[in-house]
This record gives structure tokens, sequence and C-alpha cells, in this order.
């Protein structure tokens, strides 16, 4: 194993251990975050799995329909 | 003898029955006052970003049509021989309607839309397209710059926004370079660009107007609707518009006819509204001017009552809603690529996004419109109408991101922030009137109803209108 790192070394490994942890899942949601930061469509996709979120926790009979529009 | 004709604000101010009433005394007709009125939007239009299309030649051709009916005494009512504008989204035949998207750009119908078609009938004459956030600000805008025509400037203020999505609608109308346009609203876009603007908007039952000819965003939730100078003229034109067609599906078969004066006495009207909304959710700047404006409300004579919305999460069902219809329409456009083409790269993303919204999300949202609707018409068993702000602040900057304060902190109580959504998922109707200024810049109330009681709403306008002079407040224009 190597003993000496370089300083350059210690930096790159510091930047990109992170990243590496995040892509695994260790810290998927801080990832999706920075992502949606900066990249619309990850932020775009990320509202809608909030809002999905949102809708899923709510409890209704399931007699409810739709509020569709429909005449026959 | 004819008067000589003053081409002075006081005429590009005017309200329709104030122009009405010109050309039915001959002052002016209705060929002069197209031209006026054409020259005016093509020079100023493009001050504010607001033309799209001008249509001279279209409109004068219909202008002498007008006054040969004029000169004849063949009054077709207060709209015959007004000059208006429409928001690009409305259909012509074979004349470009873009819909503010440059993918669009050359894009034309063989057909004209149903209210367009009713306004010629009513004599009015489409003298402008005006511009529009692009696709109706479909997919989520995040810049006011989304729009093919660059970003809508307020009169008030050109480096702040006009609103969305009926931005040419809003600041035409308040830079007297039309004296009504026509808007669309699916959540918000009547509201807004009225309120940054200072014009009166009504926002229409669900289904009273027809969409036909008119560019899709959500079948569900789309409206089109009136921007005026007042809330009567607002009523003049939602007579022309409003009534059934058989070309719109959602048409609620039902016709609207403009008497304010059977509207409930303002003593029997139960306004809700949340202290909180003019307390702590607007900024703090404005504050002043909306309990003002609450005051002259209090002194119509009507009921004022503290109520709360239904709890729901209005943001959650709307952007839903919204995005699985808009994902549904505008399909072949991200498909073929050209969505990159839009300004704001956010709502081509957003549109891509909607393409994967589960069939579920969408319907449990259909599902919890229907308690929205429901929980409604309960609150609506106890209240006439519901007030307040439009907006809780005034038009943004327009080199700011819209979305700028939307990690800001909150109060606590929800109040009526999120009316509009909750509005429109519920098909109600709405009023936005002008009610104060700040800093230079407009503010407005919004009056909101149970389906089909405009009269109403208009009626509660009026009165307010009487009692102040806010909708009369002219911008300096070059």
């Amino acid at each position: 194993m190597k003993q000496k790192w370089t300083r350059r070394e210690i930096a790159r490994w510091g930047l990109a251990i992170p990243v590496l942890f995040s892509r695994t899942g260790v810290n998927a949601q801080t990832a999706a975050a920075a992502d949606a930061a900066t990249d619309p469509f990850a932020k775009a996709r990320a509202g809608n799995k909030a809002h999905s979120e949102t809708l899923a926790k709510i409890e209704m009979p399931m007699s409810t329909e739709p509020a569709f529009v429909f005449r026959a | 003898m004819k008067k000589k004709i003053e081409y002075t604000d006081d005429l590009f101010f005017s309200t329709i029955t104030e122009l009405s009433a010109k050309l039915k005394a001959r002052e002016i007709s209705a060929v002069e006052l197209t031209h006026a009125f054409a020259d005016r939007v093509e020079r100023l239009g493009p001050t504010y970003n607001a033309l799209a299309l001008p249509m001279r030649e279209y409109a004068v051709k219909r202008a002498k049509l007008v006054d040969q009916d004029l000169k004849r005494e063949r009054f077709r009512g207060a709209l015959q021989g007004i000059p208006f504008g429409a928001k690009d989204l409305l259909s012509v035949a074979d004349l470009p309607t873009t819909w503010g998207a440059k993918p669009y750009a050359t894009r034309t119908f063989p057909y004209t839309a149903t209210v367009l078609n009713k306004l010629e009938k009513s004599g009015a004459l489409l003298t402008a397209k005006l511009a529009m956030v692009e696709l109706a600000g479909g997919g989520g805008y995040r810049i006011a710059g989304a729009s093919m025509f660059g970003p809508g400037m307020t009169p008030w203020n050109r480096a702040n926004w006009s609103g969305g999505s009926s931005s040419g609608s809003g600041s035409a109308v308040a830079a007297g370079l039309v004296p009504f346009a026509l808007g669309s609203e699916t959540s918000g876009s009547i509201l807004t660009p009225s309120a940054y603007c200072g014009v009166t908007g009504l926002r229409p039952t669900y289904g009273l107007v027809s969409r036909y000819g008119a560019m899709a965003l959500s079948w569900t939730m789309d409206k089109v609707g009136p921007m005026c100078r007042s809330a009567e003229d607002c009523g003049l034109v939602l007579q022309a518009i409003a009534g059934t067609d058989s070309n719109d599906p959602a048409s609620a078969k039902k016709s609207f006819y403009y008497t304010p004066q059977y509207a409930r006495k303002f003593s029997d009207l139960r306004v809700g509204f949340a202290p909180v909304d003019f307390a702590e959710w607007a900024m703090p700047s404005a504050r002043a001017a909306f309990d003002e404006a609450l005051g002259v409300v209090r002194q119509m004579g009507v009921q004022m009552v503290e109520t709360k919305l239904p709890d729901y999460p209005y943001s959650a069902l709307t952007s839903t809603i919204i995005s699985s219809e808009e994902g549904a329409i505008f399909e072949p456009l991200v498909l073929s690529g050209k969505a990159e083409e839009l300004a704001d790269p956010a709502q081509a993303a957003g549109l891509r996004a909607s393409l994967e919204i589960p069939a579920k999300d969408y319907l449990k949202a259909m599902r919890l419109r229907s308690l929205v609707q429901r929980d409604f018409r309960r609150l609506f068993a106890d209240i006439d109408v519901l007030l307040a702000p439009t907006r809780f602040s005034t038009a943004p900057v327009i080199a700011e991101p819209l979305d700028k304060n939307d990690d800001a902190p909150v109060p606590s109580e929800p109040g009526f922030s999120k009316l509009i959504s909750a509005g429109n998922l519920a098909g109600l109707p709405a009023l936005s009137m002008p009610c104060g200024f700040v800093d230079g810049l407009p503010i407005a109330l919004q009056v909101v109803g149970v389906p089909f009681s405009e009269n109403t709403l208009i009626a509660v306008g009026r009165e307010f209108q009487k009692r102040t002079a806010w909708h009369r407040k002219r911008p300096v224009t070059g």
C-alpha cells in the first residue's frame, strides 16, 4: 500500500470520495439535490417525485372518482 | 360638423363604454380608431415586447363594414368598432399563431378560434396578436425571458416583468395600446399579468368560454378571458365571448349576460378573507396599501368574515395535473427534439420530465380534485366571495430568476396563499383589480366566487372602482 501521498493526490481523492459514495447510494439524496441544483431535468424530476410522495400520503375512500370532464 | 379628433392619452386610455359613445356620436369612425390604435401598438408594442403580430389590414377591412353599419344606425352593442388584441395562442385562419415558442414560429391553422369569431360578430376589431410566455408556461418556466418575443415588460417600469403567461395582453392594455385584450389562464396566467400591469382581468368559470382554436396546455384547466381597463369592460367582453360551443367538449352550455345590477345587495354579501394574507404574506412595503384597499371593501357595507381555505396540497395537485396533461399534449414536440429550441431550458427539461409521471399520480390528483371541489362548495355555503391580494408582491425584476424566493421562509398560516391554484383546480371564476401602488408598481386584489358568479364578482369590482381611481392610473409611455 502506498505510504506517502502528495498534496495533489490527497486533494483529488478528497473530492472524489464523496462523489463515489453518493453514486453508490451512500449519499444518494445529497447527490440528487446537487444534481437538481445544476440540471433542470433532474430538478423537474425531483419536483415530480416530491409531488408524488405528497399525494401518496393522502388517504381517501375508494369511491372517490377523478374529476374528469365528460359529457356523453 | 364633425369634431376634430384628438389623439391624446384620453382617447387611448378610454374604456370600452367611452369609446363606444364616441363611435355612436360619430366623433370618430371605426377606421380612424383602428388606425390610431394600430399606429400605437405597432410603435410601442415592441418597447414592452408585447407585440406578436400587427393586424392593421385585417382590422381596417372589418372596420369599414362597421362604419357602414354605424352610418345606418345598426347598433350591435358596446364592442362594435372597438379595436382589441389577442394572446398569440388563439388562432386566426391562415395567419401565424406562434404560441410564443420558436418551434412554432411559422405555424398557421386553417381555422379561427371561436372567441375571435364571436368578437368579430359583435363588431370588435382584432388589431394585433400579443406576445406570451412560450407554450403558456408549459414545462414550468424560471425566467422572464421564456418567450420567443423576449421578456414581457410592465409599462410601469421596463426593468420589471409584465407577468405571464398572458404577458403581451397585460402590458398592451396597461400602456393603452389596445382598449382590451384576451388572455388565457391555466393557473394564474390572466390574474398575474393583470396584477403586475395594473389592469382588470377576469378568469371565467371553467367551461363558460370556448377554448376551440386556443393552444391546449391542460384540457381540464384552461380558460380564456378578458383583460380590460375596468370590471365593467370585463363584463361587456365576457358577454360577447361566453356561450355554448360544440367544438369545445368542456363547454358548460351556458351563456353570460352582464347584469351586475341584479347581483346580491352588498349588505348581504359575505366576503371571506384571511388576515394573515394582508399582515404577513404581503411584502412589507405593500401592507399599508393592501390594508387601505381592504378598508375600501369594508366601506362598501359587505360582511367581512375570517375564513380558511380547505386544506389540500394545492401546488402538488396543480403541478401533477398540468404536467401530466401537457406531457401528453407536447410529447411530439419533446420526441422531435424541438423542445430544446425553447428560450428557457427549464421548460424543455420540465416537458421531458412530465412524460415520466405515472398514471396513478395523475388519477390520484384528479380524485383529490373532486374533494377540493366538494369542499369549496361547502365553503361557499357560508361565504359569497373570497378576497385576497392577487399577488403578494409587485412585479419581479426581469434580470432575476423567477424562482429566486422559492426557498424563502413563509408565514406559519397558509391564509389564501394558494388561492390561484385552488381556484383554478375547482374551476372557479376570479376578478383581479388594481388596488394601489408600491414604489411605482401596481398591486391588486382578487375576488373569487362560486362557478358562474361572474356578475357578483364584477359588481364588487365595479363598486370598488367607483370608490377608487387605481384602474384609471396611466403609466408614462413613449
